[in-house]
């Protein structure tokens, strides 16, 4: 799942992980689809791409629905704003990765997030 | 010589007059016998006591005694006996009519030839009236005595000389020093002079006869002061022929008093001072009516007056109060604690000038009197004002840094993060020639991302303008403006095939409006454009005149076939701004800024689903602008 307000970066996202392997990727504009989408799948998804600034429900907030329903689940933040890089690990993000990213950098935590 | 006949003939006229004398004499007599019985009385005896003879003969005299004088009789009648003569006894009698007096019996006995009783001869005088008398005196006497001694101020009695002739046990406790006191001069023993003293309230008295005072030095040994006294001093007048024999001084110990006054005075002095000189301004004024009773120069100064005279002469509380109210909320709230501290209250000057006050006062509702004190805090308000308004400007300024930080951290951080993106991936494909429709759609989003740029620049400088200076409001063609609004946007989004189609019904007449009208309905295409996922943008403008509220308004409908705005965004997006939320994210500060420029001009601006009940359809965003 990758959930970003921006509808470019999610068209950008949708792009580039297409060549990551064979996986089914969704896309969420806010926190809080993600959040009721996450609660419908029986096989929860194996790794979220979380932006942190989003209208509605942010990043923080959604993360944290999340892990109180599994905490295991791995989710990568990913934001222009560095500060969030400790408060986000210490709430549970599996990684951090910040805006503007290398995409092969991005690629590399999400195949360690997987195989973890 | 004379015979036996006329020496009987005399004795007879003697017994005749003896015996007259003896029922006629003003003095009540008894004769009684042995036994104390009575054998004759006369007739002021039978006047005393309210009897008939024929009720008293043959009776005791006894019978007519009270109890305790009854058991003295026989005693005392037997003691008669013996000497035969007795002078002033006392008894205590009651007469017929029940009412007791007391007399003094005289009495002799009379014997025969050879020496036995024949009978007892008493007269008696009633001394009831005398004895009333005397225990009068005695105890008129007893009480002066007391008075005398208990009194606790001082009593002297002099006589024409000066010499103390008798002192109470005050004067001489209070002199013991100089005791014995009777004889000596009082200049002497209260003063311990030789000669009378030149203030003497008692040789005033002397010589005028008439009452005198004065306040005199207390003294102890060696003629040191102890103290003060008041000192009355009254003739003392002989009784026969009302000469001045002397003179009574009343002396009242008045130490403590004198001591109290003085204190009193000090403080007096001391409270005079500081309320003079104090560096607050003090006042007594009337709850009723607010006029003020006292105060001090300084209070007077405060309200514009150059005496207090002047002040308490015209200036009345009730009619300064800025807020009326204010002056019933600070007499509740005396009346709640007891006193209010360092309440601030507005007032006007004597010229009507505002000057703000910290009040700290009480009050007396039985004198209907407040006292007060009061602090020019005019100053202070201001410079709490200043900083007040300087806190407003540093947060504004702060938001605003803050607001623009927030910008270049979300909004141009994604602009550069999605370019960025789009140029890895076209590195990514360049060695991949069968890809070239991505490498395009690369190319559009960074042409795309550019554009979003040069408008969040555009954005910001206008809305920047906006905030810092007044627009000028006027009539404007709006179909004017919508034109070069397109032919603005069609010109910027070149690599994007766009349809914008204008329909206007009848004459549209000008809005109340300006030079940012155009970038309010750029800003609106461009968001249409912008965030739209269809292979061909359409935009459709629709004007037209609309009343709401009793006014004619022009109405500005934008729809577009873009991906349209959640429920939940829709009022946001309007309201990006360095005061409110910022977390709208990804639609920059054009609509905003939108919003901004169109409440401007007093118009209004809004957002619905172009398709009801499906945002995804796109959006309609409607602008409402009054006729001009």
């Amino acid at each position: 799942m990758v959930v970003d307000d921006d509808r470019t970066m999610l068209k950008l996202y949708k792009i580039l992980l297409a060549g990551v392997g064979d996986y089914s990727v969704e896309f969420f504009i806010n926190g809080k689809d993600v959040v009721e989408n996450y609660k419908k799948h029986l096989e929860k998804p194996k790794v979220i791409i979380m932006d942190y600034r989003m209208p509605v429900m942010n990043g923080l907030e959604a993360m944290k629905e999340i892990l109180e329903i599994d905490r295991n689940t791995k989710i990568i933040f990913a934001s222009a704003d560095t500060t969030m890089k400790e408060l986000s690990i210490s709430k549970g993000a599996t990684a951090f990765i910040s805006k503007p990213f290398k995409i092969q950098e991005l690629i590399h935590l999400i195949n360690k997030a997987i195989k973890e | 010589m004379e015979n036996k006949n006329d020496k009987e003939q005399k004795l007879r006229e003697l017994e005749k007059r003896y015996k007259l004398f003896y029922e006629y004499a003003p003095i009540p007599y008894q004769s009684l016998d042995e036994k104390v019985e009575i054998i004759d009385v006369n007739q002021a005896w039978l006047d005393f006591f309210g009897y008939d003879k024929e009720e008293v003969i043959g009776e005791c005299f006894g019978e007519f005694l009270v109890l305790k004088s009854r058991e003295l009789l026989n005693s005392r009648f037997s003691h008669f006996k013996e000497v035969g003569v007795i002078q002033d006894v006392e008894y205590e009698i009651v007469k017929k009519d029940g009412i007791h007096r007391i007399i003094w019996l005289d009495g002799r006995i009379e014997y025969d030839k050879n020496g036995n009783f024949t009978q007892a001869h008493c007269f008696f005088k009633d001394i009831t009236e005398r004895k009333s008398i005397e225990n009068q005196l005695r105890s008129s006497k007893a009480f002066l005595s007391n008075v005398f001694t208990s009194i606790q101020d001082g009593i002297s009695i002099l006589n024409k000389d000066l010499n103390i002739i008798q002192v109470n046990p005050i004067m001489e406790l209070w002199y013991s020093h100089s005791m014995p006191i009777l004889g000596k001069k009082c200049y002497e023993v209260y003063h311990e002079r030789n000669k009378p003293c030149e203030i003497c309230p008692s040789l005033q008295a002397l010589r005028s006869g008439q009452p005198a005072y004065d306040v005199v030095p207390k003294r102890g040994p060696k003629q040191k002061i102890t103290g003060w006294l008041d000192l009355y001093s009254f003739p003392l007048l002989d009784e026969r022929d009302g000469q001045i024999i002397g003179v009574i001084e009343y002396v009242r110990d008045i130490s403590v008093r004198i001591k109290a006054e003085q204190r009193l005075r000090d403080s007096e002095i001391k409270f005079k001072y500081l309320f003079e000189n104090a560096q607050v301004g003090l006042y007594w004024s009337r709850i009723s009516d607010g006029k003020f009773i006292e105060c001090n120069e300084i209070f007077a100064k405060l309200f514009g007056y150059e005496t207090r005279e002047e002040l308490l002469k015209e200036y009345i509380a009730t009619e300064h109060y800025v807020y009326p109210n204010q002056r019933n909320e600070i007499l509740d709230a005396i009346r709640k604690n007891k006193e209010v501290r360092d309440s601030e209250i507005l007032v006007t000057k004597r010229d009507g000038t505002p000057i703000w006050l910290s009040l700290s006062a009480r009050m007396s509702e039985k004198e209907n009197r407040i006292e007060g004190a009061v602090i020019d805090i005019t100053k202070r308000k201001k410079a709490e004002q200043e900083l007040k308004e300087s806190e407003v400007q540093y947060k504004k300024a702060y938001d605003k840094a803050d607001f623009y930080k927030d910008l270049l951290a979300h909004d141009v951080s994604n602009i550069l993060n999605n370019i960025n993106a789009s140029i890895q991936l076209i590195d990514l494909w360049k060695e991949e020639s069968e890809l070239p429709d991505n490498r395009e759609n690369m190319i559009e989003i960074v042409k795309q991302q550019l554009e979003r740029g040069a408008s969040l620049v555009s954005n910001v400088r206008k809305l920047s303008e906006i905030e810092e200076g007044d627009r000028l409001v006027k009539s404007v063609d709006v179909i004017n403006v919508i034109n070069d609004s397109i032919e603005d946007v069609l010109s910027r989004f070149q690599y994007r095939e766009i349809e914008i189609k204008v329909e206007k019904t009848n004459e549209v007449p000008n809005v109340k409006g300006g030079d940012l009208l155009i970038d309010a309905f750029e800003n609106i295409l461009i968001n249409g454009a912008l965030h739209n996922e269809s292979d061909v943008i359409r935009i459709w403008v629709k004007v037209s005149e609309v009343y709401k509220d009793n006014e004619k308004f022009v109405k500005i409908e934008f729809k577009d076939n873009g991906i349209g705005i959640i429920e939940d965004r829709k009022k946001a997006i309007f309201e990006r701004n360095y005061k409110n939320n910022r977390s709208t994210g990804g639609m920059g500060i054009g609509l905003s800024l939108v919003k901004t420029i169109i409440n401007s001009y007093d118009g209004q601006v809004w957002v619905d689903n172009r398709v009801m009940g499906d945002y995804k359809k796109g959006s309609i965003f409607v602008i409402l602008l009054k006729q001009s």
